[in-house]
């Protein structure tokens, strides 16, 4: 659809209408804004199930209601949305997933902390916790409601923020607030996607726009596996030379480097034996054998005792 | 005497393959990734689920997917975060797949070890590899339903055993780690065998038990080194000393580690 290169289409659901939502989602290319009651485990368990399970691919994302929070969220809550979250249609934006919730509740920021901080030891440090409102925008991402249609004054709105960030216009719907659900979603869509279209200078422009920081998303993602890589081979290189040189690569009065115990006796050992001629070496062996020391057969086989 | 022999293996083989099988296995490198892929295909039947988790940059990996997608039946892939290298990830599958209550007897715990840093780091990752071979599968099945009191299943080449009675240490950076998460845990064992490379077959309700019981596998998580520069060279770390751990979930319980 052309209107995904300038907008994105978000639809909610919860754990009784995914299956409902996912064929309007598949059918319009749109994402599932997954609305979960923090601390609920069987409903969480149901959505994991039909994530994982149902044989269905499609992109999402969650919003949390704190509505039935009570004292604390169980461990076996938060570590079933951290399983949630490793879903690889988890949708990501600058390379942080979304995670939205209602930004009303009296004790949001203590509830959000909770969560983020048991994710943090998970290592899930790229997260964006989003206060959902009618229109939010956070961390370059705009995210708009919609209700029922887009009047004039709310296009040029939306037109006027989205000039000013990297991402596409993400259009948020709840079924539930819509008459007729999805055709509303279709028509609002195709009609926002032509007075957009219009603005010709501005659609191409945008398109680029998006196009150029998914792209840069997606180096700075790779910049950060291969700048990781690099400091592991550093450190491994450090370690050989505190092999070699036993910490710092210092040098003596005269210029020498200074090595470890363990390069000294090497050395010790090349220049008192190793660089002696070849026949006296295998003479050495003979007299090992006389005196006792070496098995006569290892002189000719590899394979048996070599010392008594 | 042979129809015995004969009849005793029917038997072993159509118990083995009525059991379930997970398999945990955590992806980094593209080039061993796509071989790993082709040789758990020996596994890939009705019985088997398996849970991926593709590090660095493999979750953009289109083929790798498809791969993945095309060849087995049952499976999720997962893009875990990097906490505790292959150790986390491991851990992570593990507990996606309780909560899902996937139905396992057996888990296959592996990852795509390079060990670049290392001579011969391909090959020991080859050696580790031997146990998704077809040629092995039936022996470490067999060996697990005739002897009761094996807990892991492995390549006989890597088990180690880094302790010291005399000094009551284990001989590797990560000594201190391990004795402090031992005595915390309050995990004992007289059997300090362990898989070096963390590649090996285990008995499911072994892993069950463990994580149940004593601590449960975010707990672990949380205490691994984040980031991918975690080396074990000069200092010790909780991924190092967890990859050992790791086998003493079954000695702990009075199982024993086999070699093939």
């Amino acid at each position: 659809m052309e209107y995904k290169q300038l907008f994105q289409l978000n639809i909610s659901a919860n754990a009784q209408t995914i299956s409902d939502v996912q064929s309007v989602t598949s059918d319009l290319e749109a994402r599932i804004v997954f609305k979960l009651n923090a601390g609920n485990e069987e409903e969480l368990q149901n959505v994991l199930r039909f994530v994982f399970l149902s044989g269905n691919s499609f992109e999402f994302w969650t919003e949390l209601d704190l509505t039935l929070f009570e004292k604390k969220i169980s461990e076996s809550w938060l570590n079933d949305f951290a399983g949630l979250l490793c879903d690889m249609n988890y949708t990501k934006l600058g390379n942080k997933k979304l995670v939205g919730y209602n930004a009303s509740h009296p004790h949001a920021i203590k509830i959000i902390s909770q969560i983020q901080a048991f994710l943090e030891t998970q290592g899930f440090a790229n997260i964006l916790y989003i206060p959902m409102q009618e229109e939010i925008i956070i961390d370059d991402i705009y995210i708009q409601k919609i209700n029922s249609g887009v009047e004039d004054s709310a296009y040029q709105r939306m037109l006027n923020t989205i000039r000013n960030t990297s991402y596409p216009l993400q259009l948020y719907f709840d079924l539930t607030d819509l008459k007729n659900g999805p055709q509303n979603i279709r028509v609002i869509s195709e009609s926002l996607s032509n007075r957009l279209s219009q603005a010709a200078v501005d659609k191409d422009m945008l398109s680029r726009v998006y196009m150029l920081k998914k792209a840069l998303d997606e180096q700075n993602d790779k910049n950060k596996t291969l700048h990781s890589t690099l400091i592991t081979n550093n450190t491994y290189i450090d370690f050989l030379k505190s092999i070699i040189y036993g910490g710092e690569e210092e040098m003596d009065g005269a210029g020498n480097y200074k090595y470890s115990e363990m390069i000294k006796i090497k050395r010790f050992y090349h220049y008192e034996y190793e660089i002696l001629p070849l026949w006296y070496k295998r003479f050495g062996h003979i007299l090992k054998v006389l005196t006792g020391k070496r098995t006569f057969r290892s002189l000719f086989n590899d394979n048996v005792q070599k010392y008594k | 005497m042979y129809q015995t022999l004969i009849i005793i293996f029917i038997i072993t083989f159509v118990m083995s393959s009525k059991k379930h099988k997970l398999v945990l296995c955590h992806l980094f490198y593209e080039d061993l990734a796509f071989k790993i892929v082709k040789k758990l295909e020996s596994l890939n039947e009705e019985n088997t689920f398996f849970l991926f988790n593709l590090g660095g940059t493999l979750h953009s990996n289109a083929p790798l997917i498809k791969t993945i997608n095309d060849s087995l039946l049952n499976k999720i892939i997962l893009q875990v975060p990097n906490a505790g290298r292959d150790i986390g990830a491991k851990l992570r599958l593990f507990q996606v797949a309780e909560s899902l209550k996937i139905n396992h007897d057996y888990t296959l715990i592996l990852h795509d070890k390079k060990s670049p840093h290392i001579k011969d780091g391909e090959k020991w990752g080859d050696e580790l590899l031997k146990i998704i071979e077809p040629d092995y599968l039936n022996q470490i099945f067999s060996t697990f339903e005739q002897q009761k009191n094996v807990g892991i299943v492995c390549s006989s080449n890597y088990i180690q055993n880094e302790y010291s009675k005399d000094t009551k240490s284990f001989l590797c950076t990560s000594n201190n780690i391990i004795k402090s998460v031992l005595h915390t845990y309050h995990i004992k064992t007289s059997n300090y065998d362990f898989v070096a490379g963390n590649i090996f077959w285990v008995r499911s309700q072994l892993l069950r038990q463990f994580f149940g019981s004593k601590l449960s596998t975010d707990k672990i998580i949380a205490s691994l080194e984040k980031g991918g520069n975690i080396v074990d060279f000069s200092k010790g770390t909780n991924v190092h000393a967890w990859e050992r751990i790791m086998c003493w979930i079954a000695t702990s319980q009075g199982y024993s580690i086999y070699g093939i």
